[in-house]
C-alpha cells in the first residue's frame, strides 16, 4: 500500500514538474512599485478646508443686504377735505415706515 | 518587518506570488495580475499584518488566496459547490485536456492543497495555515485529491492511448 502511494506520489510529481516546465513560459508582469495610498494624510487637510468654508457661509448669512438706493413708499391718503391724495415718501429701510393708520391701533 | 524588508520579500517571492495568484484565480493571468496588485497594497498600507507566528511566505500566500476569494466572490453572486464537495464527475473527457485543466477539475480545496504541496513545495502544515483549514482538514483534503488527480491522469492516458 505504501508502495503504492509513493509510486502515485511520484507520477503526481512527475505532472506537477511538467506544469511547473509549462508555467516557464507564462510571462510574469513586472512588479510596480505601488506607493500606498496617502489619502489619510489628507484628512486634517479636509477638515480645515470644511471649517473654513462652514464659517464663510456663516458670515454670508449674517450679512444685511443694504436696499438699493432709497425706498420709496407711496401711499394713498384721505384729506381733511376728504379728498384722496397720495404721498410719496423716501426711506433708506422699510423700518422707518410707519402706517398712516397705524395710531388707530394706539387709540383702542 | 518593517516597510523596506517587506519590500525586498515581495521583490523577492514577485514570481512565485504571481503564479499562486494564478493558480488561485482558475489560471487566469489578467485576474491574477489584479488580485496580486490588491494583496500588494494590503501588505505595504498595513491593513494585512504580518506577526511572525508563520513564515513570510506563508503569510504572502494566505493574503493572496484570501484577496482572490474576496475578488471571486465580489464577482459572482453563486457560490460553488465545488469549492468542498467531491461532485460525479458527468462530463465527457475533453480531447486535448491540458494539465491546467485536470487541476480545474478538481475541488478547489483539493487544488489548493495540491498545488501548494506539490508545486509550491510546502508542507502540510504550511499549507493548511495558507488555506486556514486545521492540518486533518488539510490532511482529508490532500488524500482526496491526490486519489482525484491520479485518477484523472489515468483517465486522460487511457483515452490519449486508445485514439
Amino acid at each position: 500500500m505504501k508502495r503504492q502511494d509513493d509510486i502515485a506520489d511520484r507520477e503526481l510529481e512527475m505532472f506537477f514538474a511538467e506544469l511547473k516546465l509549462q508555467d516557464s513560459e507564462i510571462a510574469i508582469p513586472e512588479y510596480k512599485k505601488r506607493t500606498p495610498s496617502r489619502i489619510w494624510k489628507l484628512l486634517p487637510l479636509g477638515i480645515a478646508a470644511s471649517v473654513l468654508l462652514g464659517f464663510w457661509i456663516w458670515n454670508q448669512e449674517q450679512k444685511e443686504e443694504p436696499l438699493y438706493q432709497d425706498l420709496i413708499i407711496i401711499s394713498l391718503v384721505e384729506g381733511e377735505n376728504q379728498e384722496q391724495k397720495f404721498v410719496i415718501e423716501q426711506a433708506a429701510s422699510m423700518d422707518v415706515w410707519e402706517s398712516p393708520t397705524a395710531s388707530l391701533l394706539n387709540t383702542y | 518587518m518593517n516597510a523596506a524588508l517587506l519590500e525586498e520579500f515581495i521583490k523577492l517571492h514577485h514570481r512565485e506570488a504571481f503564479l499562486w495568484a494564478r493558480q488561485c484565480c482558475g489560471f487566469d493571468s489578467e485576474l491574477a495580475e489584479d488580485v496580486l496588485q490588491q494583496s500588494y497594497l494590503k501588505v505595504l498600507e498595513g491593513k494585512a499584518k504580518f506577526h511572525e507566528q508563520s513564515s513570510p511566505k506563508t503569510w504572502l500566500f494566505s493574503v493572496i488566496r484570501f484577496t482572490a476569494l474576496e475578488w471571486v466572490k465580489k464577482n459572482q453572486n453563486e457560490i460553488s459547490l465545488k469549492s468542498d464537495f467531491d461532485l460525479e464527475d458527468t462530463e465527457d473527457f475533453p480531447e486535448v485536456a491540458s494539465h491546467e485543466e485536470l487541476i480545474q477539475r478538481l475541488p478547489d480545496r483539493q487544488k489548493e492543497i495540491l498545488l501548494l504541496v506539490f508545486y509550491h513545495q510546502m508542507t502540510l502544515e504550511k499549507a493548511a495555515e495558507v488555506m486556514e483549514v486545521s492540518l486533518g482538514t488539510a490532511r482529508t483534503h490532500y488524500d482526496r485529491g491526490k486519489k482525484k488527480l491520479k485518477e484523472l491522469i489515468l483517465k486522460k492516458q487511457s483515452y490519449e492511448a486508445t485514439r
